[in-house]
């Protein structure tokens, strides 16, 4: 699912210099599944602040929590509590950044930091190494593509077809990278059915995006006017 | 007589492993994090998870009272998010074992429901 | 009541240690069997360089301090500084108990070196105060006692009473001869069990934890999976 990777530490120590009392938040949905910022990983992190700030001389109470899943607030467990009990001056999450701006949304009166960059949505290929698989661009292509995604793969993610620079199989961003559009047309070819790479799609309509809300299907009445 | 379906009597020899290895000793504990969160409720352990669960379906053949379902349910789906990170000092998988028992419970229709 | 000590000394002995090594054998095999070696795909994307990682990590000594933070040793230091105490203790006092290895070199004519009485006195009594602690935990902490079973006092008992047994024994305390019988017959009893009841984590412990690809896995090396 979603993959995210500790930030430099650098750039975390740059984001909560001037607080003294921080509160930790992890989630232990797919922030824990890929090892990101989990309660494990969160612990790590806050005994490297620690250490951190010892050898610097300056005190600061960074303490953990980990809420079950941080994109939904029934699942923030203790949470609200924790923050209230606490009297934190910051917190840094450790979930991806839809967890954390819904953090942020729900707690508006602390500044919120994530410590973490949400990377991808990808699949586990090991323990600790993770692929990246979709963009969510919010317009699949790949029930014509032969299951490989063009816009994650292809460095210039084109829609239609190779550009000139396919050199053998691989890509000429780097000669490491193979090329997207060579194994979807190897892919279609073994299936026999070629033709839905040949087929004219409408373009995607990329320009002026808006955030995207995502009403389920089946679940429109509960949100949309339908008669209108 | 058993009463088991086929994905559980495929792992029989996993199952039955990770039961008689498991040396209840408790360690798994902190590396839950609903454990911790839940100010150290026993229930919340790992291993006690995974013995209630998929210990019991395996040592009952899959014959449950209507009693240990409810519990097996309340384990697989509101006590266990396989977040899959928890340690064993044995090196037992307790995650796939309770995606097993999440298995049993689906394929017996035991599961949450939305209905209100 | 001598004839028993001699056929607890002689073949009781000896087949206990039959079972236990072809036990382990047949354990080690059994677990080759049942895993296979996965290696780590080839990634279509680009892995990153030396220096790249390096700049995620924090000032190299606090990243040194860290090493061991997220482990065991770390989240219950005490519980895992004790309890890798103990287990060293268990398995080294009867390897190298002197009254051991008297006997072993009376049957078979060789000598394992020993240590002196006092030393491996002092570790029996170690190990007896952990037996204590173990109780202690198995009954009165919580998180213990619900997982506890009839196979865990097995288990419990198997361990600390050869041990109390040959204590006793030793120090002469209860009538020398039955004791030291029964202390005989427990030791081959555990022997015989290890392979086969919850002791055999003595073997998986090393197994899963070295072979098995896990977050928790020694080294980062391990490269088996289950079948």
């Amino acid at each position: 699912m979603i993959k995210v990777k500790r930030k430099k530490f650098d750039e975390i120590i740059d984001c909560i210099d001037r607080y003294n009392n921080i509160l930790n938040v992890g989630c232990g949905g797919c922030a824990s599944v890929c090892l990101g910022g989990g309660q494990k990983e969160v612990g790590i992190l806050n005994e490297e602040l620690r250490l951190y700030y010892e050898k610097k001389g300056e005190k600061k109470d960074i303490d953990a929590y980990t809420v079950e899943r941080a994109c939904n607030e029934k699942c923030f467990l203790d949470l609200p509590n924790v923050i209230e009990k606490g009297n934190y001056d910051a917190i840094i999450t450790m979930c991806c950044s839809a967890g954390t701006q819904l953090i942020a949304e729900k707690f508006n009166k602390i500044p919120v930091y994530p410590a973490v960059d949400t990377i991808a949505i990808g699949i586990d290929r090991d323990i600790g190494l993770y692929e990246e698989k979709c963009r969510a661009c919010g317009h699949c292509v790949i029930g014509y593509t032969g299951g490989i995604c063009p816009i994650t793969r292809c460095a210039k993610s084109l829609f239609n077809g190779p550009c000139g620079g396919t050199n053998k199989g691989m890509c000429e961003v780097n000669p490491n990278i193979p090329c997207a559009w060579y194994e979807i047309y190897n892919r279609l070819k073994e299936q026999n059915r070629l033709e839905d790479i040949k087929k004219i799609h409408p373009p995607v309509d990329w320009k002026n995006q808006i955030q995207r809300t995502v009403v389920q299907y089946g679940y429109e009445e509960r949100y949309v006017n339908m008669d209108v | 007589m058993s009463n088991l379906p086929d994905i559980i009597l495929s792992n029989k020899s996993k199952i039955k492993f990770a039961m008689s290895l498991c040396a209840r000793c408790s360690m798994c504990a902190p590396s839950c994090f609903l454990y911790r969160a839940n100010n150290g409720d026993p229930t919340y352990m790992p291993s006690y998870k995974m013995l209630n669960s998929i210990g019991l379906i395996f040592k009952k053949k899959g014959n449950l009272s209507d009693n240990d379902l409810e519990n097996i349910k309340n384990i697989v789906w509101e006590k266990c998010v396989l977040c899959t990170r928890c340690y064993c000092s044995l090196g037992i998988d307790i995650p796939y074992l309770i995606s097993l028992a999440r298995d049993f419970c689906r394929q017996k229709g035991v599961y949450k429901t939305y209905d209100n | 009541m001598h004839q028993l000590y001699l056929l607890l000394r002689g073949p009781l002995a000896l087949i206990s240690f039959i079972v236990f090594i072809g036990g382990v054998i047949y354990q080690i095999i059994w677990f080759f069997n049942n895993t296979k070696v996965q290696e780590i795909p080839k990634n279509p994307g680009l892995l990153p360089s030396k220096k790249e990682i390096k700049s995620f990590y924090p000032p190299e000594d606090i990243k040194k301090l860290t090493k061991w933070e997220g482990s065991v040793w770390s989240t219950q230091p005490y519980f895992t500084i004790l309890t890798s105490i103990f287990h060293i203790l268990v398995i080294l006092t009867p390897i190298f108990l002197l009254a051991h290895n008297i006997l072993i070199k009376q049957s078979w004519g060789i000598a394992p070196p020993s240590l002196s009485e006092k030393i491996t006195d002092v570790f029996t009594i170690v190990v007896l105060c952990f037996g204590a602690y173990f109780l202690y935990r198995r009954i009165f902490l919580s998180k213990v006692r619900i997982i506890t079973g009839g196979g865990d006092w097995l288990m419990f008992f198997l361990v600390f009473l050869p041990y109390l047994t040959g204590f006793l024994a030793y120090h002469q305390i209860f009538s020398y001869m039955p004791m030291v019988i029964l202390h005989m017959f427990l030791g081959e009893l555990m022997l015989v069990c290890i392979p086969f009841t919850r002791l055999k984590h003595m073997i998986f412990f090393f197994l899963n934890r070295f072979y098995l690809k896990s977050e928790y896995s020694f080294f980062k090396k391990g490269n088996r999976v289950w079948n």
